[in-house]
């Protein structure tokens, strides 16, 4: 008990350092404005949200007011996406596919500001569970973690790549594998951090540091949406807004249970290595429709159903952010965008981050979830407007942001033809269906997979025991073998029917 | 239309006129920037932060620091200064490291294309974890001869200065140790409190917060001064090991650069700001307060010293076979 | 087999990626060879063996990729994607969504690599802003040749008459450069008149690419690209000598 009180009053002290600095709410405005609408505008997602402003605010400001800058557009674009899936029945972001399927209908039947205000409430009431379970999981795990040594985080991070390979696969599991290696393969280039031995330099000597996170988060996130965006779209119609948005206290209370549950399934998927938000808005989706006593309504304009999915996704923003404090593995794609921002600061997520750090990081979540509710009350109708504008018209705009963003962050203009190669790379992938978040997971977590794997080995002289002779390397060694056993015998079955077809 | 473009034309040659005449001004008329070619937080660039905000107060101008990162050695951002122009607007904020960069590919120059400024560096030190059965520098020495490779020794990558160190306290005590390279100082120690390695050798500014915190137990320093710490005394290996001052010590010297080829008055606007900075309180308080030794060497003298500092860490990379480049061939004397 | 669904073009495509990846990880496994796999000692580093060596982690990821890929081969197959691989209806072949992609492509490749380094950001910036709106909205094909062709040219000439970086804050490309954004926004005006979105792509594309470098210049006090560019080098200089005293002093 001790230790929660102890818990409390620490975020207690955050908050107050927080709510005292000026500075704080104009950082907070801007950046869950700017998220907001980045979430609002199909075409822009959360996570080039999140890889944008690092670009821009990433070693240029204090950490500490970068980190508000972020995670404002974090938590701004994640519950953005709820506006054009309402009104428009595209999604804004994928995290709100699920919220299209009971928002559009309600907001046909003329119940848009119901709807609205509902979002609202959910998304906010989300955030902040996924904000408590922060601070006491990554309390709870950072008493274990001193114990890490390299054994353990090779199997770690390569448990990271594997999860988020097969969890984030659209099409086959085997294509998010091979997103993950492709990853590996890109964080092999340069100085090996054991020997010093360069590798796949081509004489290059920009690639001797090896690929950079934020030219390869940029590459990867932002190049492939604008040419895919950059298109001739029939305008939807938005259906105009009737009633004001205020969010229906009863409706709430009502469903209470099932936001709490909504709160810790998405919670729960933000954790895991690499599964983002869209991920835990659908699976709180699916198991709200098999629980609930009106699941035959969803998908024809229940309020349940808009809550199952808008509660989780901003929920799972906080469990994202669990294993990348704790582990320095992110659990969501602009989690991934987050640890590149801490990687240019040179703080290395972890079992030795600083603990004000994480304090301060929760405390920066509650703000921010209170700015987005406030805004998104009062200043709806601001971003409704702005759902009008085309996509061929901000694109543009977005690329260069991205470039002058990209330039500022280290490496100059290497760090933008690393950027264009990446991106290119990218968008290829995109194109067959295979998942770009095990690639840039590969990538954070391959130099460090490569170096603890083989210091491990080093250190034991080459006994290949040490992965299963400690007790936390065994568990991870097991997780890891289930996860690829797992699979083996789905693909087994893809076989046989297969065979069975072309027979 | 060309009525348009025409008075476009013109509006900018005038224009081109003025930004002419400007370079006639007196140094330094605009900002400067200099370009740390480590990345934010680190050594190198929290000390290029402290000292431009202090040589701001003696100049006309403001200051920028950026950060230019990658390649092998800070290449990067040292063939970014290098292609700027050598007016002295763009410094170069560096540190002893780079001076194998040029042994290791990262450019095809040797060191004296630089006019260094040296703000001062942390004294390295040798440590072992807390619960360590050594308490003595002596019976760390006698456990490593009686077991010649065995010892696990952290230091950050081959051919960084706590590298080096950690070969000139084998050399000088006879002892061999089982090198484990780390990438940067704080994974090296992390790995030590870990209990991965048996000891670590980093500077006393990376490993003060771990020894105050009672994580890490200091044995000796690699200087031949004796440190004080957490209310007690580190006592110098110098006094242990008679044959040390033949390696050691081998000390951080971070600082910034200019161009050699800049102008006189350039070197001389920036000499003059940079003592005014050096002598200043807050830098000797900033010293104290992080366990720093201030240094203060410009023109002559820190380019003699950052030569030897060249020569030493080229011909021993060269030794381990980690250099690509032969020293000799750039022109680098054997030390 | 009359109608080709989604997954059967998928298959298909799937077949020429793994083909691809095959070619790849082969050739990172022959490369991975000019890496010492049996160790000695390196760096400084006693005592290394194969099992830390630089190339076993590479080694892995690559015969695991090859190994992938051939197994994804086999699913392409098995599942009929070979048969339509070498049609264009197989692999989904869609002749306007090449050409819209590839116009981008080469768009977005002439600004880094010819551009951004060689030419005022605010030129470059405006010139891609004004050709990329102008391309796609609406989609017109014909425009986005004419955006393309005007992009490509000016990446092109920088990128050829100043190739080395010395030469970089040269000012001839500037120009050439200054003079297609000008065509290409009395075209969008010309166009302008039942467009309404188009009237304002000029606005658009000068004042973004001019907020954000005077933002990370003088805001940030960041570093930008092509200091020395035709307009920068000037608001720079008024920046410091004209405006700046009227609050320094």
């Amino acid at each position: 008990m001790d230790f929660i009180f102890s818990q409390l009053a620490g975020f207690g002290s955050a908050l107050v350092s927080l709510t005292a600095d000026p500075l704080t709410y104009l950082y907070l405005i801007a950046s869950v404005f700017l998220g907001i609408t980045f979430g609002a505008l199909p075409g822009l997602t959360a996570t080039l949200a999140v890889t944008i402003l690092t670009g821009f605010f990433g070693n240029k400001i204090p950490l500490d007011y970068s980190l508000i800058a972020l995670l404002g557009a974090y938590v701004g674009a994640i519950y953005g996406g709820s506006y054009p899936s309402i009104l428009l029945n595209i999604p804004g972001t994928a995290a709100s596919a699920a919220t299209a399927m009971d928002g559009y209908p309600l907001a046909k039947a003329g119940r848009g500001g119901e709807a609205l205000g509902l979002t609202t409430t959910a998304s906010f009431i989300g955030t902040v569970i996924g904000t408590l379970t922060l601070l006491i999981f990554v309390w709870a795990l950072l008493l274990v973690s001193k114990n890490i040594a390299s054994p353990e985080k090779a199997l770690l991070a390569l448990f990271g790549i594997l999860l988020s390979g097969t969890l984030m696969s659209e099409d086959l599991v085997i294509k998010g594998w091979i997103a993950g290696l492709i990853g590996l393969a890109m964080s092999m280039v340069g100085l090996d951090p054991l020997l010093s031995e360069p590798r796949y330099t081509f004489g290059w000597s920009y690639l001797l540091s090896g690929f950079q996170v934020v030219p390869v988060l940029m590459g990867a996130f932002a190049i492939p949406q604008i040419i895919d965006g950059l298109r001739h779209v029939e305008a939807g119609k938005i259906l105009a807004l009737k009633g004001r948005i205020l969010p229906n206290l009863r409706s709430i209370r009502r469903y209470l249970p099932t936001i709490g549950r909504s709160g810790v399934i998405g919670t729960g998927v933000g954790a895991l290595p690499g599964v983002g938000e869209d991920v835990a808005g659908w699976v709180s989706y699916g198991v709200g429709k098999t629980v609930s006593a009106e699941g035959d309504k969803f998908g024809r304009g229940s309020l349940e159903g808009l809550l199952c999915s808008e509660t989780a996704n901003n929920a799972c923003i906080g469990g994202a952010l669990i294993p990348l404090l704790v582990l320095g593995i992110p659990g969501s794609p602009p989690a991934a965008a987050l640890m590149g921002a801490f990687k240019i600061n040179n703080v290395i997520p972890g079992p030795t981050i600083d603990p004000e750090i994480i304090l301060r990081v929760v405390a920066i979540l509650v703000m921010a979830s209170l700015t987005m509710f406030l805004m998104g009350l009062f200043t709806a109708r601001v971003f409704i407007k702005i759902l009008a504008i085309p996509q061929t018209v901000f694109l543009p705009v977005v690329m260069v942001l991205t470039t002058i963003g990209s330039f500022s962050v280290g490496g100059g203009i290497n760090d933008l033809y690393l950027m264009l190669g990446v991106g290119a790379v990218a968008y290829f992938m995109n194109l067959m269906k295979y998942p770009i978040a095990p690639l840039v997971i590969g990538v954070i977590l391959g130099g460090l997979f490569d170096e603890t794997f083989r210091r491990s080995l080093f250190l034991s002289d080459g006994d290949l025991s040490v992965f299963f002779s400690r007790p936390g390397a065994a568990i991870l060694l097991v997780l890891n073998l289930g996860l690829i056993l797992s699979q083996l015998p789905a693909a087994k079955r893809v076989f046989l029917r297969l065979k069975g077809r072309s027979a | 239309m060309r009525l348009r473009l025409g008075r476009l034309a013109a509006a900018a040659v005038m224009a081109t006129g003025i930004a002419a005449t400007a370079s006639a001004q007196d140094y330094p008329y605009r900002d400067i920037t200099t370009a740390v070619v480590w990345g934010a937080g680190g050594g190198t660039d929290t000390i290029n932060r402290m000292i431009m905000a202090e040589m701001e107060k003696h100049l006309p101008v403001s200051i920028n620091v950026i950060n230019q990162t990658g390649g092998v050695a800070g290449s990067n951002g040292m063939v970014y200064v290098m292609n700027q122009p050598d007016d002295g607007y763009t410094l170069v904020g560096l540190s002893e490291s780079n001076v194998t960069a040029a042994v290791q590919g990262g450019w095809d120059k040797k060191f004296d294309f630089w006019y260094p400024f040296i703000v001062g560096g942390s004294p390295d030190l040798i440590s072992v974890p807390a619960d360590s059965p050594y308490n003595s520098l002596e019976e760390l020495v006698d456990a490593a001869k009686a077991a010649p490779g065995t010892i696990p020794a952290a230091a950050s990558g081959a051919g960084s200065i706590h590298h080096l160190n950690l070969l000139a306290i084998e050399k000088g005590s006879g002892a061999e140790f089982k090198f484990v390279p780390y990438k940067g100082s704080a994974p090296g120690q992390e790995a030590a409190i870990a209990g991965e390695v048996a000891l670590v050798v980093t500077s006393l500014a990376e490993q003060a917060p771990l020894i105050e915190g009672g994580q890490l137990k200091p044995l000796a320093m690699l200087t031949p001064e004796d440190a004080q710490i957490g209310g007690a005394t580190v006592p110098s290996a110098f006094g242990v090991y008679d044959g040390l001052d033949q390696y050691l010590p081998l000390k951080q010297a971070i600082g910034f650069a200019v161009h050699s080829s800049a102008g006189d008055d350039v070197k001389a606007a920036l000499g003059e700001a940079f003592e005014q900075a050096i002598a200043s309180d807050t830098v000797a308080e900033w010293a104290a307060a992080n366990n720093y030794d201030v240094g203060g060497q410009h023109g002559a003298e820190a380019q003699e010293l950052f030569a030897n500092l060249e020569a030493t860490f080229a011909y021993t990379l060269q030794d381990l076979g980690a250099a690509t480049v032969d020293p000799a061939s750039l022109g680098i004397q054997k030390p | 087999m009359d109608k080709i669904d989604e997954t059967q073009v998928m298959r298909a495509r799937d077949f020429w990626a793994s083909v691809v990846m095959i070619a790849v990880s082969l050739f990172f496994l022959w490369k991975t060879s000019e890496i010492p796999l049996w160790g000695g000692n390196r760096a400084g580093v006693t005592g290394t063996d194969w099992y830390n060596s630089a190339a076993i982690v590479p080694l892995f990821i690559f015969g695991g990729l090859l190994v992938l890929s051939l197994v994804l081969l086999v699913i392409s197959i098995r599942s009929g994607g070979a048969q339509n691989a070498l049609s264009g209806v197989g692999i989904g072949w869609d002749r306007a969504e090449v050409f819209r992609s590839s116009t981008i492509g080469l768009m977005l490749l002439a600004y880094v690599v010819g551009l951004v380094p060689r030419v005022d950001f605010i030129l470059c910036s405006g010139l891609v802003i004004t050709a990329l709106t102008f391309g796609f909205y609406g989609g017109y094909t014909q425009r986005a040749l004419i955006a393309c062709l005007a992009v490509t040219f000016a990446g092109l000439f920088a990128f050829v008459s100043f190739p080395a970086q010395a030469d970089w804050n040269a000012h001839g490309d500037d120009w050439v450069t200054l003079i297609l954004w000008i065509f290409l926004t009395l075209l969008v005006l010309s166009k302008a008149g039942p467009e309404r979105v188009l009237r304002y792509v000029p606005f658009i594309a000068i004042l973004a690419p001019l907020i954000l470098v005077c933002a990370m210049a003088f805001g940030f006090r960041q570093n930008v690209p092509a200091r020395g560019g035709l307009i920068f080098k000037q608001i720079e200089y008024h920046y410091y000598v004209t405006l700046r005293p009227l609050w320094k002093d």
